[in-house]
This record gives structure tokens, sequence and C-alpha cells, in this order.
């Protein structure tokens, strides 16, 4: 048993609350001009899987980070064509996305490399290792932290600047909750939903690289294992923020590292295994009540002029 | 169906007919890509799935639950919810039947699969009344709260297979049922059994249920507008609640299906996906209990000459889940397609 901070500890967390984060972040980037998202899951799967594919042929796995976040500009393009020109239920979308993408990555695996199970190991992105652990306080925090877990901090912390320090961050807030008037003052709506969900899309792809590239080095089927849909109650937690939705993933991260630890105790896997599941449903029941959605979420909008 | 059904008829089936016809467009693009002739895949396809009589089986066979879960998503969207936890509440019921079905002995047949078939549906109901209540006490989006419990069911059914019930084998598997828990098969030596009557039926009852009775309206009414359905006095929540349930209790009956007809046993490797390819039948089929049988069925065509297909030419078998997928991707455009068919003929609202 490890101390309730010793460093594996901490190394777990971040590395548990990386792709939840990441993967909120982009999805609160959706609510906030009013789309709702389920299609998180689906598009972190494929994130994940082209970061490896990506990878496999460059060796080069900066390449497949890139990768993964076309692929999340892409299907996030084709959310927002769905869900906001054709005015679908954005929640069928969302789960045509999933069942697309599960289907697609294990089809791929076989046409691509000939296994139905995972892809051959490929490099990874890799970590800091021990470069700060001479840095008091801080150190044992950045230790093997992951360049994908900084990049993460760092995409929180531009997005919680624009979202609430820029003048067009006002204006991209305003469309989620309440386009007609935002309309009225000129805001672009339509442009700016557009952008929402397809940056939005694209950070849910990187937090896939990390799935498959960061964290490990190879890519294995389904392996977003209900990541996507976490991060969804992960910013309801965090209550539709970047740094709301940091922490709350943190926080999930330890619960889970702490679980993780203490396997030793005889405790049947499959009960470690549910942990994170039960622990997402019972943070909902608390966080649910007093949560406030964009008003507009889900609602389709037609433009008056 | 009223004095107009012809035109309504067409006015519901098209949308779907085209989806489809785009998917399988798209589908031949795919087969395309991978250097084979796509004429040569399809008519694989249908050959396997429709060839002869043992193929047409095997078809009705795959689409045997598909009827069942489709039937309980659409059941569940009616009322206005999004069950994506099919899955879950497959794979308790699924167990739960294995479990009466090993463990009583002696029972005569009709009585033991009676049981058998209420315990699956048990099992399938209470997974669902966590997110019902959920959904109406705290307001939690039942897709999240259903997709939580999918995972939770796993780890329940996994660890109960293994640390419980384990018949020792290559895979993690319950003993099997009695002889006197089977459904019959039909057809041997294909797996299809009397499920398919009991899902045939299903489809029946849920039609008339909804279309036929007071309290199939006020579920409708809920579906199409919750407010306007509590400002008619229907309680709202009761609604929510009761559907959620009911919608898992076919989620239930669908894994006992797989139990008592086609394993005899309980394998935590059952599924591939059933649960969530229901949610692709339900909406080919409108969330129409009576058009989710011909969904279902050519999903079951899909499935089941996709992997006679792999045999044949070289396309994967997973090509079968991909044209699903594409039908779905479709029809949630296609939504869109219909839309501008009103607006040519209704003219703009708004200037």
């Amino acid at each position: 048993m490890d101390s309730f901070l010793s460093a594996n500890i901490l190394v777990l967390t971040l590395s548990i609350a990386t792709p939840l984060f990441i993967a909120a972040i982009g999805g609160l980037l959706n609510e906030r001009v009013g789309v709702v998202n389920v299609g998180l899951e689906g598009i972190m799967l494929s994130g994940a899987f082209v970061a490896v594919l990506a990878t496999y042929y460059t060796h080069n796995p900066w390449i497949g980070v890139l990768a993964s976040v076309a692929t999340g500009l892409l299907l996030g393009a084709l959310h927002a064509v769905v869900s906001i020109a054709f005015r679908s239920d954005h929640v069928i979308s969302g789960v045509a996305i999933n069942i697309l993408a599960t289907s697609l990555t294990v089809f791929l695996l076989e046409m691509i490399f000939g296994n139905k199970g995972q892809s051959p190991t490929v490099e990874s992105i890799g970590t800091l290792g021990d470069r700060l652990d001479g840095v008091p306080i801080i150190g044992p925090v950045f230790h093997n932290m992951s360049y994908l877990t900084l990049i993460g901090f760092g995409i929180a912390a531009a997005v919680h600047f624009f979202l609430r320090h820029t003048k067009i961050g006002l204006r991209f807030r305003s469309v989620g909750e309440n386009p007609a008037a935002a309309e009225s003052l000129g805001v672009p709506v339509m442009r700016y939903k557009y952008l929402g969900v397809i940056v939005g899309c694209a950070l849910v792809g990187l937090a896939g690289a990390y799935l498959s590239i960061g964290m490990l080095n190879v890519f294995t089927k389904n392996m977003s294992a209900g990541r996507g849909y976490i991060a969804l109650a992960v910013l309801v937690f965090g209550r539709w923020s970047p740094i709301g939705s940091l922490l709350a993933s943190l926080f999930f991260g330890y619960v889970m590292a702490l679980q993780i630890s203490m396997q030793g105790f005889s405790v049947p896997s499959q009960v470690i295994e549910s942990i994170p599941y039960v622990a997402t449903l019972i943070v909902l029941i608390f966080t649910y009540k007093n949560a406030k959605a964009p008003a507009a979420v889900g609602k389709h909008f037609t433009k008056l002029h | 169906m009223g004095k107009h059904w012809p035109g309504k008829l067409l006015r519901e089936t098209i949308p779907s007919v085209v989806a489809v016809a785009i998917a399988l467009l798209l589908g031949a693009a795919i087969i395309a890509a991978i250097g084979v002739n796509p004429w040569e895949a399809y008519k694989a396809l249908f050959q396997g799935a429709l060839g002869d009589a043992s193929a047409m089986s095997d078809t009705l066979e795959r689409a045997t639950p598909y009827i069942i879960g489709g039937l309980a998503f659409a059941l569940a969207s009616k009322a206005g919810l999004f069950n994506i936890g099919i899955e879950g509440q497959m794979y308790v019921g699924a167990l739960a039947a294995a479990i009466v079905g090993f463990s009583f002995h002696g029972l005569p047949a009709f009585v033991h699969v009676t049981l058998c078939v209420l315990a699956g549906m048990l099992g399938g109901m209470l997974w669902t009344v966590a997110p019902g209540l959920l959904k109406v006490r705290v307001g939690v989006n039942e897709v999240i709260s259903t997709v939580m419990m999918n995972y939770v069911a796993y780890a329940l059914t996994g660890y109960l297979t293994v640390h419980w019930f384990l018949e020792p084998g290559a895979v993690a598997q319950t003993p099997k049922i009695d002889e006197s828990a089977a459904l019959a098969f039909l057809n041997p030596p294909s797996k299809l059994n009397a499920g398919l009557f009991v899902a045939v039926a299903c489809a029946v009852l849920l039609y008339v249920f909804l279309y036929r009775t007071p309290w199939g309206y006020s579920l409708r009414v809920n579906g199409i507008n919750g407010i306007a359905a509590r400002f008619a006095g229907i309680d709202s929540n009761k609604v929510l609640l009761i559907s959620i349930m009911a919608s898992g209790a076919l989620a239930g009956l669908m894994g006992a299906e797989r139990t008592l007809g086609v394993y005899q046993r309980f394998m935590q490797s059952f599924s591939n996906g059933y649960g969530f390819t229901v949610i692709a039948v339900a909406l080919l089929g409108r969330n129409h209990p009576l058009g989710v049988l011909p969904a279902a069925l050519l999903f079951g065509i899909l499935e089941n000459g996709a992997s006679s297909m792999s045999l044949m030419v070289d396309v994967p078998r997973e090509f079968g889940p991909i044209l699903q997928a594409l039908i779905i991707v479709v029809i949630a455009s296609a939504q869109f397609l219909g839309k501008l068919a009103l607006r040519r003929k209704g003219g703009r609202a708004l200037g």
C-alpha cells in the first residue's frame, strides 16, 4: 500500500486524468455553443487509432499526435454538419459516430495490421522523465509527466483565458446561452457554432492520442472504454469550465489511482474495474442538481435574417 | 392506421429505404477502395444470407435479438428517453436467465422456460431502476447514466461468472442450462429458435399498446412534449420511469433469448455489441414497433451475409457492422432530407 500522496499515485492520477480533462474541455467547447456531443467516445477511439497508424508509418509520434487532431477535426466537421446544418438530433448523431468508430477501427485494424485485437507496438510520445525531479515541491508532480499532459495544462489555461477574458470568448459563450440575442447583436452565430464543435472535437481526438501513444505504445480494440462518457460527466462536474474540468478529472484520477494501488488486497479485479463507472454515477448524483448547462444546449437555431 | 395510411406508410418508409441505398453505395465505395469488386462482394453477401433454407434460418436467428432490442430502444425513445444501456441490461438478463436455467431441475419445460424468461426480464429491468430514478429525481441525463451501468454490468456478470458459476473451458462461461429450460430449435443445425416467435409477438403487442391504448398514448405524448403532457394531467415522471423499466425488461428478454436459445449457457463474451446495434435498428425502423421488424431483418441479412462474404471474397466480416454504422449516420442526416421536402411543400415559415 502506497501512502496517500506517494509519487506513484501522483503519476497515476495525472495519467488517468489527462485524457479525461482534454476530452472534457473539447466537450465543453461543443456545449458552450449549444451542441450536445455524446460522440466523444468514438472520436477519442478514432484519434487513438489514427495516432498509432501515423506513428507506425512515420516512426514519429508527434506526427501521430497531429494525425489524431486531424481525425478529431474531421469527425467534428461531420458532427457539426449533421447536428447544425442538417438539424438532426444531436444525440443520434453522436451515437452514430460512436458506432461507426467502433466498427471502423476494428475493420481497419484487420485490413492494415491483420489483427483484430491490437496493433503492433509503435514509438510513444515520451515523458519529462526525471528532468525536474530536483525542483522542490513540484518535482514529484512533474516526475515522468507525459508531454501531452503538459500540453493539456496549456490547453486548459488557454481555453480558460479565451472564455473568460476575451471579447470573442464572451460572444462564443453567448451563442450557447441565447443565440437569438447574440445574433441580434451581430454575432455570427453559425460560424461560432461550427468553430466550437470542430475545435472541440479536435481536442477530443488529441485526448485519444494520449490513450494509444501517450500512456501506452499500442492501439487495442475499444481502448477508450467509456472514457468519452466519463468526460461528459467530468465536464458537468466541472461546471462547463476548463479549470473546473481539470480539477474534476484530477479528483477522478486520484480516486481511481488509489483503487489501482489497492489491487494487492485480494479484491476481485472486476470490482476494481467497475469503480470509475460507479464513481461517475455517484458524482453525477451530487453535482447534477445545481449544474447549469448552457441554456440553449441541444436546441436548433434558425437564422432570423 | 387512419384513412390516409398508404400515404403515411410511404412517407414513413421512404427515408429509411433511401438511407439504406445510400449506405450500400458508400459501402460499395469502401469495398472498391480495398480492391475488391463491389458487385461480386454484395452478390456473395446476399447469397450468403438468403441463398437457401439454412442460410435464411441463420439470418432470422441473427435478426431475433435485433427485433427485441430494437423494440426496447424504440419504446424508450417514444417516451422521450435515450436508452444507450441496452447492452448492459441484456448482459444482466442473459446471466439471470442462465442462473435460473441451471439451478432448477426437474421442472416441466413450459414452467422452467417461463421462469428463466421472467428472470431475464427482471434482471434487465433492475438495471434501469437507477438511471430512471436519477433521471426523474435529480435530472441526470440518461445517456451518461445508462452507459455507466453498461460497464458495471460487464464487471458484475464477469465477477459472478468467474467467481461463482464458472464451468471450466476456454472462455469464461457458466454451466449449461437444463434441457427443460432451452428454447426449441426450429431448423437445426441452425440456432434459430422459438425466440423468434416471442420477438414477433412482442412487436405486435407493443404496437397495440402504443397506438391502441390510452397508456400508450400518454407515453407518446410525453415523448413528443413533456411539458404539454404535464398540462394534460399526465404524470410525466411516472411515465418516464415505467417506460425505461419496460425498455430494460425487453433488453433482458433479448439476453434471455441468446442464453436459452442460442448458447444454452451464459458466456462472458457472447455479445458483439448487440445492445448498440439495436439503436441503429430502431432508428431505421423509425422507432415504430412494426418498422423494427424489417429493419431487424435487414441487419440480420447484413451480419449473416458479411460472415459468408468474408469466406468468398477478400473483405473482412467487420464490413457488416460498418454498413450498419453507415446506415445510422445516413439516417441522422436523412432527417434533414425529410425537412427539406416539407419546406418545399409548405414554404418558409419565416421570410
